[in-house]
């Protein structure tokens, strides 16, 4: 086989270029059916992407979100209890309030939401750090999120002071209406990637050293084996509490692109199939039409094997062109989409994502795929080639 | 029992009979045999056997009865690899009618019996060249061979042939299809290689004009050989030597 490749190359070549338009169209058929796998590998990945990466990073997909239920609320010690639980890797206090910012100079006043918390919950909730860093405890800095820089005159917030108010509400258990306030300043070095909500995030302490009676408005926990999920959501609504975890999310999520993926399959499967059952009508065409030339190359001592190889060798390169054509088509079509996306993303005003993902491994994969249904699609016709009778062959002409 | 080691091709006792319902026989129990060297005709009407004998001393058709050999192995026990083997380097075979790929051109359709065993491009093209320039048709070596005449098509035929340069050379009316100077031109060139390159021809043919070129003429009716006739003058021209 080895010795002749360049002979076997050399004859398709020449057969090929004898019917170029049918060579085509029988590699283009494939290219469409492989083009549609492609699309719908590249189509997943993007989904998984969108959804693992985007929507929910990795760290968060092992998180919940605790909230007290309508009747209880989160104290001090019903945090220590959830913090506990043995699945519960770490667990992160949050206080949501208002309050009210100005910026330095006192030029811009500003209606704000203020999470008072530990850095930790920065990690577990997947907001990115866009410019500058985490803040640190005890250290009276503070992160702010896009959105609430838009509320002030200056652009450039990072490492600029802000004073904040934050108004303490009456703790709903203790019949106290007063509202404590909180003033200080602090210093912004970091900004949130969120441009819907204008929030800062501050120390807990700092609220702490104000109000210790101040329940916390949740907790988020980090859990150690996200499939005991709903364990851990019976153990926390035991004690009163509701748990949202983002994997509940993705999961969910996750069934629904399972069945795309299959539908797509199945479509890609029977693009494919109808491709091949092209090339093999092709084959047998192109065997009936040689069946003289065939005859000749054996009678002058051209192998069984050899004629065999020449067969396999015109399957393996249609389907090699085939892949070739179905990686270039679904190329084009991917980018096209993506481009439509992301030009659509930008004239609203967010940030676009890619709906297909190339990874090189896929390309390849594709193209490996498609030769090996070539030989596999060869392999008949070059059986039956292979067996021609020179003599019957050279006489019946 | 010299004479035996300069046989080379011999059939022993060959019949053919294509149905086995029917009474006719292609060949009944035909012997014949070739020595190095010599010019042999085939003879008959047509119908007669004689192509079906040569496809048979060939390889490519199977005998019902009897044997073949080839110097002294028997064709029809070899593998099919050293038949193959025999195809490409032992016995070059020319057809009467059209045997070319159509998609390759007059060069690379006389490279066929040098293609897929591994010699480079190169060479075996080197080597057709030279033989389409000795039949002078070198300025069709790009052309394909469709686009030829009969006798140009004979003569790649021819080349295509000597490529491996065999020993033996079987002709199926090679000038069957070719108007008469034409096939004169052809009958000269093979018995040229006869004389000259003392290859040894077996030549089938209806047409009683080329008699005169083979040392011995076999009559051939009805799947029989009727008659043999041996043209003396000749076989003292070029026979081999009977002695060593």
């Amino acid at each position: 086989m080895i010795a002749g490749l360049i002979d076997y190359l050399f004859l398709v070549i020449k057969q090929f270029s004898a019917r170029k338009m049918r060579t085509f169209l029988t590699m283009l058929a494939i290219g469409v059916g492989v083009g549609s796998m492609f699309l719908l590998v590249s189509f997943v990945l993007g989904l998984q992407d969108l959804v693992l990466h985007r929507i929910a990073p990795v760290e968060t997909l092992s998180t919940a979100d605790i909230s007290p239920g309508n009747l209880s609320y989160i104290n001090d010690s019903s945090f220590e209890q959830v913090a506990k639980m043995p699945l519960v890797n770490a667990a992160v206090p949050i206080i949501y309030l208002s309050g009210q910012a100005s910026d330095d100079g006192g030029k811009a006043f500003a209606d704000i939401s203020v999470n008072a918390t530990t850095p930790d919950y920065i990690k577990y909730d997947g907001i990115a750090v866009k410019e500058g860093r985490n803040f640190q405890q005890g250290q009276g800095e503070c992160l702010i999120t896009r959105a609430a820089i838009q509320l002030f005159s200056e652009p450039e917030m990072l490492g600029k002071y802000l004073n904040i108010r934050e108004l303490i509400p009456a703790n709903s258990n203790i019949a106290n209406t007063s509202i404590p306030r909180v003033d200080g300043e602090v210093k912004v070095v970091g900004v949130l990637d969120n441009d819907e909500v204008p929030a800062v995030y501050i120390d807990i302490e700092k609220v702490k050293n104000v109000a210790p009676e101040l329940n916390l408005s949740g907790i988020k926990i980090s859990i150690s084996d996200v499939s005991q999920i709903n364990n851990l959501k019976e153990d926390i609504g035991e004690i009163g509490f509701e748990a949202d975890a983002v994997y509940d999310m993705v999961e969910e999520t996750s069934k629904l692109f399972n069945y795309i993926q299959a539908g797509f399959s199945l479509l890609g499967v029977i693009g494919l199939f109808v491709a091949t059952i092209g090339m093999f009508n092709t084959m047998t065409i192109s065997l009936l039409e040689r069946t003289r030339d065939i005859g000749y190359m054996r009678a002058f001592g051209v192998s069984k094997q050899s004629v065999r190889s020449i067969f396999l060798t015109e399957s393996a390169l249609i389907g090699m062109g085939g892949g070739f054509l179905g990686i270039v088509i679904g190329l084009i079509v991917s980018i096209i989409i993506n481009s439509s996306f992301r030009f659509l993303a930008l004239k609203v005003g967010s940030e676009g994502f890619d709906l297909f993902i190339f990874k090189w491994w896929i390309i390849l994969a594709t193209l490996i795929f498609s030769i090996l249904i070539g030989l596999i699609t060869g392999i008949y016709p070059a059986k039956r080639a292979s067996k021609i009778s020179p003599l019957e062959s050279i006489r019946y002409e | 029992m010299e004479r035996e080691h300069y046989i080379v091709v011999e059939a022993r006792n060959v019949t053919k009979q294509y149905s086995s319902v029917s009474e006719s026989m292609a060949l009944k129990e035909v012997t014949l045999k070739i020595r190095s060297g010599e010019f042999i005709i085939l003879f008959g009407p047509s119908g007669c056997g004689k192509s079906t004998l040569l496809n048979i001393i060939y390889g490519l058709e199977r005998p019902t009865k009897g044997e073949v050999y080839l110097r002294e192995k028997k064709l029809f026990e070899m593998s099919e690899r050293e038949l193959d083997e025999v195809h490409r380097y032992k016995i070059g075979y020319v057809f009467q009618q059209f045997s070319f790929l159509r998609n390759l051109n007059v060069l690379d359709n006389v490279c066929l019996p040098k293609m897929f065993i591994g010699e480079p491009f190169n060479s075996r093209r080197k080597r057709a060249m030279q033989l389409l320039e000795e039949l002078h048709l070198d300025q069709f070596s790009r052309r394909y061979p469709q686009e030829l005449s009969g006798g140009q098509q004979q003569r790649v035929a021819l080349a295509r042939s000597q490529i491996n340069n065999p020993r033996i050379m079987f002709f199926d009316e090679p000038t069957g299809n070719l108007d008469k100077k034409t096939g004169l031109h052809v009958m000269n060139m093979i018995r040229k290689m006869n004389r000259h390159s003392k290859k040894t021809v077996v030549m089938v043919t209806h047409d009683p004009s080329y008699l005169d070129y083979a040392h011995r003429v076999i009559y051939m009716q009805d799947g029989q050989i009727i008659k043999e006739k041996n043209n003396h003058r000749l076989m003292f021209l070029t026979a081999p030597k009977e002695s060593k």
